[in-house]
């Protein structure tokens, strides 16, 4: 429940990844409560926003109530009674990282229920039983988990985090798988099998959490089970930069995919990249359309900055007015795949667009300028079809760009292994004009 | 600490509980802890002075103390925000010497977020979102794939479109509420 707690804070000093940022923005767009607090504490200096908000919570931790009466203290004490019994069965889980101002206080005021937690006796299930508005809904079912052995430790934390976060988790969780269906079919594919397996090894466990886990739509458990293997599987983020060899210039839209996988990501702008592997000592894969792949390992990381530096003989990468590239749809498995390219290179074909285009006149009267992206089939056989502006600006500057991809070189089809497959192929091509 | 664990797993509505029963500040103390960093946000965008923010914050948790005794808060997080807000609002108005009555005498608890149904829709819905993105304008579709389908923070969007930080925030935004239009225009 306190996860979210200090995300303000760490976003605005800058000590979230990236990854992190994203999910804190993402719920900022759904909840306008965090969305104001961020532009208001975006107001003041990070420092001083912490300094406060450590002031804060210490005024708010010294405030005592004053109604403190003795039927209120025996209710009170029962009423610990239940809240050891969750502290009991929370035990078996592991990830606490944040701390609040108020624990120390609160823990030596608590002192009772601290010999009970370590092994909870029957009696003190009986006790808090008969008194019916001091036990919240919440902790009844959670006894009848602890009571069970405690024998399968490393099993139990699974079900917990499905039951507690599932619900939080959806929007997050099927907006990114949905993502990796549009993007990447193949990533959900091995995430979901990891997944199932440890759904029953869950349910044959604990037959009652069976009901908590179980959720009514086949979108809901497919969700829920990603999130399962998310968290078994400890995926591991390597971000790092893609830089030329020659020159140590960034590299842009360089595939880096994770071998063996579907997984595969690409440079930005800045050459950066930033992948999730599900498993340790794996080999990252990097390569760019018509060059020599590179190969590196990342053996057993957590978190790790990896900067490579690859050969590009065909680079001519700076400031691309034009760039080509082929889709990603690389397979689930081992494939070798060498996307779809033109022909003559492409340094050639982007040197042949930049010669050849005519800006069309009604865009130039409009002074239309933009970058339009055409993106259109390869078959096996290197014809092309179906064209598709992924990225238009009108005004002719479009047909403008596929015209001259028809009337352009041949292009080699993507090949899988050596064997020649259909694929999709990608050409952005920038309109600017002179002065 | 063991009890510390239990208090950090608890929801909202179970530590009101706890508060109601025991009248022991410490549950209401967890509970606002939770969201102090939060309401001292709202309170510096709306009164934008450290020290009024920080006394806002502090009325707030008093305030709080007393309703959540004899009222039934449903749903917290929305009725803090809500409360926070008019607090701010009641001080800026008394500030300027026009009102001084509170702006609503009732506070309308929002519904709770209610997007657990987004995920499953947009997942049923992937060509017609692909569609709709295509039907955004230039830099709201940059800005949205990156954020969406790239999974890119505001600070990496700004580095690679060359938008300022604020305006990457309001093409996403306004790009995710164009996508909803169009989505639902066309379901």
């Amino acid at each position: 429940m306190d996860k979210y707690k200090n995300d303000i804070e760490n976003y605005l000093a800058g000590k979230l990844t990236p990854a992190e940022m994203h999910a804190l923005e993402k719920r900022a767009l759904d909840d306008t409560f965090l969305a104001d607090a961020l532009e208001g504490a975006a107001l003041i200096d990070a420092t001083d926003f912490s300094k406060d908000i450590a002031e804060l919570n210490q005024r708010i931790a010294k405030q005592k109530s004053s109604t403190w009466l003795w039927p209120m203290r025996i209710a009170a004490a029962v009423a610990l009674v239940a809240v050891s019994m969750i502290a009991v069965w929370l035990f078996l889980k592991q990830d606490q990282k944040q701390t609040l101002a108020l624990q120390p206080e609160i823990s030596n005021e608590l002192p009772k229920t601290q010999p009970k937690i370590e092994t909870p006796p029957p009696t003190e299930t009986k006790q808090s039983a008969p008194a019916p508005d001091t036990t919240s809904p919440a902790p009844q079912p959670k006894k009848e988990i602890h009571s069970t052995p405690r024998v399968k430790r490393s099993k139990q934390p699974a079900p917990l985090v499905a039951e507690t976060k599932t619900a939080e988790q959806l929007p997050e969780l099927s907006e990114t798988l949905a993502d990796n269906n549009l993007t990447k079919d193949n990533v959900s594919e091995p995430a979901t099998s990891i997944a199932r397996e440890e759904t029953s090894k869950v349910t044959s466990n604990d037959p009652e959490k069976k009901q908590e886990i179980r959720l009514p739509s086949a979108n809901e458990i497919k969700i829920a089970e990603g999130y399962i293997a998310a968290v078994d599987a400890r995926p591991t983020i390597v971000t790092g930069r893609v830089l030329s060899a020659e020159d140590g210039t960034p590299l842009p839209d360089v595939s880096v995919a994770l071998k063996g996988t579907g997984v595969i990501t690409k440079t930005d702008a800045h050459g950066r990249y930033s992948i999730t592997a599900n498993s340790r000592e794996k080999t990252l894969v990097y390569s760019s359309e018509g060059l020599e792949s590179t190969e590196v390992k990342i053996d057993g990381i957590d978190s790790t900055y990896l900067p490579v530096k690859i050969e590009m003989t065909d680079a001519a990468q700076e400031e691309a007015a034009v760039e080509t590239s082929g889709m990603r749809d690389f397979g689930p498995t081992n494939v070798y795949t060498i996307p779809a390219h033109p022909e003559t290179g492409n340094r050639a074909f982007k040197q042949y667009l930049e010669k050849s285009y005519k800006y069309p006149k009604e865009a130039r009267d409009l002074k239309i300028e933009g970058t339009v992206m055409i993106e259109f089939k390869v078959d096996a056989t290197g014809a092309l079809s179906e064209f598709r502006i992924v990225r238009g600006i009108g005004n002719g500057c479009d047909e403008e760009v596929i015209r001259l991809i028809l009337q352009g070189a041949k292009w080699i089809p993507t090949t899988k292994d050596g064997t020649p497959v259909n694929d999709k192929a990608r050409v952005k091509f920038k309109f600017e004009l002179e002065e | 600490m063991l009890s510390k664990k239990a208090h950090t797993e608890m929801t909202d509505t179970e530590l009101i509980a706890q508060y109601k029963v025991t009248g022991e500040s410490n549950w209401l103390g967890i509970l606002y802890t939770r969201y102090s960093s939060m309401v001292y946000g709202v309170c510096l965008k709306y009164l934008k002075d450290r020290d009024d923010a920080k006394d806002g914050v502090m009325q707030l948790y008093e305030k709080l103390s007393e309703t959540l005794k004899t009222h039934d808060v449903q749903h917290f997080k929305s009725w803090l925000y809500v409360t926070a807000r008019n607090q701010c609002l009641m001080q800026l108005r008394s500030k300027k010497g026009k009102f001084t009555e509170e702006i609503s005498s009732f506070v309308v608890e929002t519904a709770p977020e209610m997007h657990l149904e987004d995920g499953a829709e947009l997942e049923t819905n992937l060509g017609k979102l692909e569609q709709c993105i295509e039907k955004l304008n230039p830099e709201q579709k940059v800005c949205v794939r990156l954020f969406y389908l790239e999974e890119k923070c505001y600070k990496d969007i700004a580095q690679i479109t060359g938008y300022d930080l604020n305006q990457v925030k309001s093409f996403i935004q306004n790009g995710k509420r164009n996508l909803k239009i169009c989505m639902e225009e066309n379901g």
